[in-house]
């Protein structure tokens, strides 16, 4: 069981209707993507963080672990975007390899940032998405949407079924080890490879089980469960457009930074 | 005595050539607390699978309340209402993301409309103790709380005939005793149950009726003081006598003079010791 799981069921915005959230998510990131200013990513970011730690009651420390997850990639790959190989030495630091000139420009540094930016504003969408809306809520959502009925099914067993999965591999691991099958590389090799071919095994007869304890229960093809009664809320849905506005008239070219002025001071 | 459930001479082979049932007939009375004993893979769970019309059987029949199963869908769907069955492990048959998912599962499989299966739902989680776990989901459980959970689903089917594979196994002591209340509270409301175990402590106490199964054959049924009776033919089953028929029989050897029917209990059975010093403070 994840620790991001438990938070999407213990969080404050647990009980907000979650299409509210997914819209919010999806629209902000929708925006992230066709716009590219780098005070919008920021703004999103702090703006997303600040709903998170204060109002969903995500622990700060815990939050700032998972953005530096994807940071290290971040860091990486941008890198990669901001140096520069050319042949005119005009850089801001270089380095000469024979004829061409490894080095970062001005241009390329704020490419580099403007894309982790982005990277990052969109990560923290998702994880609000994530640490406020357990996966139930959103097949409810999907539902909603005429999303067919067997893909929402496939979803939900695959959600069920690969904890099941990782707790069998889990305990096989610890009984492997606890008979030193992991003691030597040769050795682990050879009990990775008993675990993985056991695991296929167990699964197809946890199926099968599966199937009959289903039919023994009137199971005739549709999974048809009660889902956690919702209810849209005005304010938020206000709440959303206005943030919406608030967005558009920011990336508004020409006016929008007045008015980013206006608000801030 | 009428019987809710019977079967005559069922056979069942799985296809890996392992003879499970080997000509089984048994009737379980109305109403009944029944345990079903055998040593593992005497053929409990298989029995159980053709109890609900899983498994058909290769030969022989099974009946319910009087008239053979039919296999069409309406039939089993009807069949599969009255007879639930809570599987041994609860991992197998948890398939939902969350606790109200999975017990509302049965009843809408019923086709029932959505409100009653609201109110089947909290009354099943209710009865089940479990009302503060509706929205978890079911990986956070801990066992004893899944074991609950299968029970709530069953129970929301509401149906005649609730039968549980191994129930106490994997339990703590209080969990059983309060799974046992439970049953009991069950019976009381006319409902038969019927349970697999081997614990023949647990199937003396509590059941009115004893079936012995073996290597897929039927050794021995009826009340529990008639069965255990038999000393010889439970230790040849690979089973042991309940303790307190064991004490029971020591102190009637001894010479006590017993005149109560044997005790049920281990609280019927402090009753009836023998006991000097309550003799003395008597005089």
């Amino acid at each position: 069981m994840s620790v991001l799981e438990q938070y999407a069921y213990s969080n404050r915005l647990r009980y907000v209707h979650p299409a509210e959230k997914i819209f919010f998510v999806l629209a902000t990131l929708i925006f992230l993507l066709a716009t590219s200013q780098i005070k919008i990513y920021i703004f999103v970011l702090v703006v997303v963080s600040v709903l998170l730690i204060g109002v969903a009651g995500i622990p700060v420390a815990f939050y700032l672990r998972l953005l530096l997850l994807p940071l290290s990639f971040l860091i990486t790959s941008g890198a990669v975007i901001a140096l520069t190989v050319t042949a005119t030495p005009d850089l801001l630091l270089s380095i000469s390899l024979g004829r061409f000139t490894l080095g970062v420009t001005r241009e390329g540094l704020l490419v580099a940032a403007k894309a982790c930016l982005k990277a990052l504003a969109s990560v923290a969408c998702l994880y609000f998405l994530a640490l406020t809306t357990p996966i139930v809520d959103g097949t409810a959502v999907l539902r909603r949407l005429r999303v067919p009925g067997l893909v929402l099914d496939l979803l939900t067993l695959t959600y069920r079924f690969s904890s099941v999965l990782l707790d069998t591999a889990i305990k096989m691991y610890i009984s492997q080890s606890s008979r030193l099958g992991y003691s030597s590389l040769p050795r682990s090799f050879r009990s990775l490879g008993y675990l993985i071919s056991n695991l296929f095994l167990k699964s197809y007869e946890q199926a099968k089980m599966l199937n009959i304890t289903l039919s023994s229960r009137g199971y005739q093809g549709e999974f048809r469960v009660l889902e956690h009664p919702f209810h849209l809320s005005k304010r938020n849905l206000i709440l959303i457009g206005l943030w919406l506005i608030l967005l558009g008239a920011l990336a508004w070219p020409g006016g929008g930074g007045k008015l980013v002025v206006r608000i801030g001071y | 005595m009428s019987y809710v459930l019977a079967t005559e001479g069922l056979d069942y082979t799985y296809p890996n050539g392992t003879q499970a049932l080997k000509g089984v007939s048994l009737k379980i009375p109305k109403g009944s607390k029944a345990a079903i004993l055998g040593p593992n893979g005497a053929g409990k769970s298989t029995l159980f699978l053709h109890f609900n019309g899983i498994l058909k059987p290769q030969r022989g029949k099974v009946i319910y309340e009087g008239k053979e199963l039919r296999y069409d869908r309406t039939s089993l769907l009807n069949l599969r209402q009255k007879v639930g069955i809570v599987f041994q492990d609860p991992d197998t048959q948890l398939f939902s993301a969350s606790v109200i998912q999975e017990v509302s599962f049965g009843p809408f499989n019923l086709g029932l409309p959505e409100a009653e299966v609201k109110r089947r739902v909290e009354k099943a989680l209710a009865l089940t103790g479990i009302e503060d776990l509706a929205d978890k989901p079911t990986h956070f459980l801990s066992y004893g709380q899944k074991k609950r959970v299968c029970l709530a689903a069953v129970l929301a089917m509401e149906p005649e005939v609730l039968i549980l594979d191994e129930p106490t196994a994997y339990l703590d002591p209080q969990l059983v005793r309060q799974l046992i209340d439970f049953l009991e509270e069950l019976h009381r409301q006319g409902r038969t149950v019927i349970l697999s175990t081997h614990d023949v402590d647990l199937a003396y106490t509590w059941a009115d009726q004893v079936f012995i199964l073996k290597a897929g054959k039927l050794v021995t049924s009826g009340r529990p003081e008639e069965v255990f009776a038999d000393r010889k033919l439970v230790e040849e089953v690979g089973l042991a006598l309940p303790w307190i028929w064991e004490v029971y029989q020591r102190l009637k050897e001894l010479g006590w003079p017993v005149e109560a029917p044997p005790p049920r209990s281990k609280e019927e059975l402090l009753r009836e010791l023998p006991c000097p010093i309550y003799q003395k403070i008597g005089r």
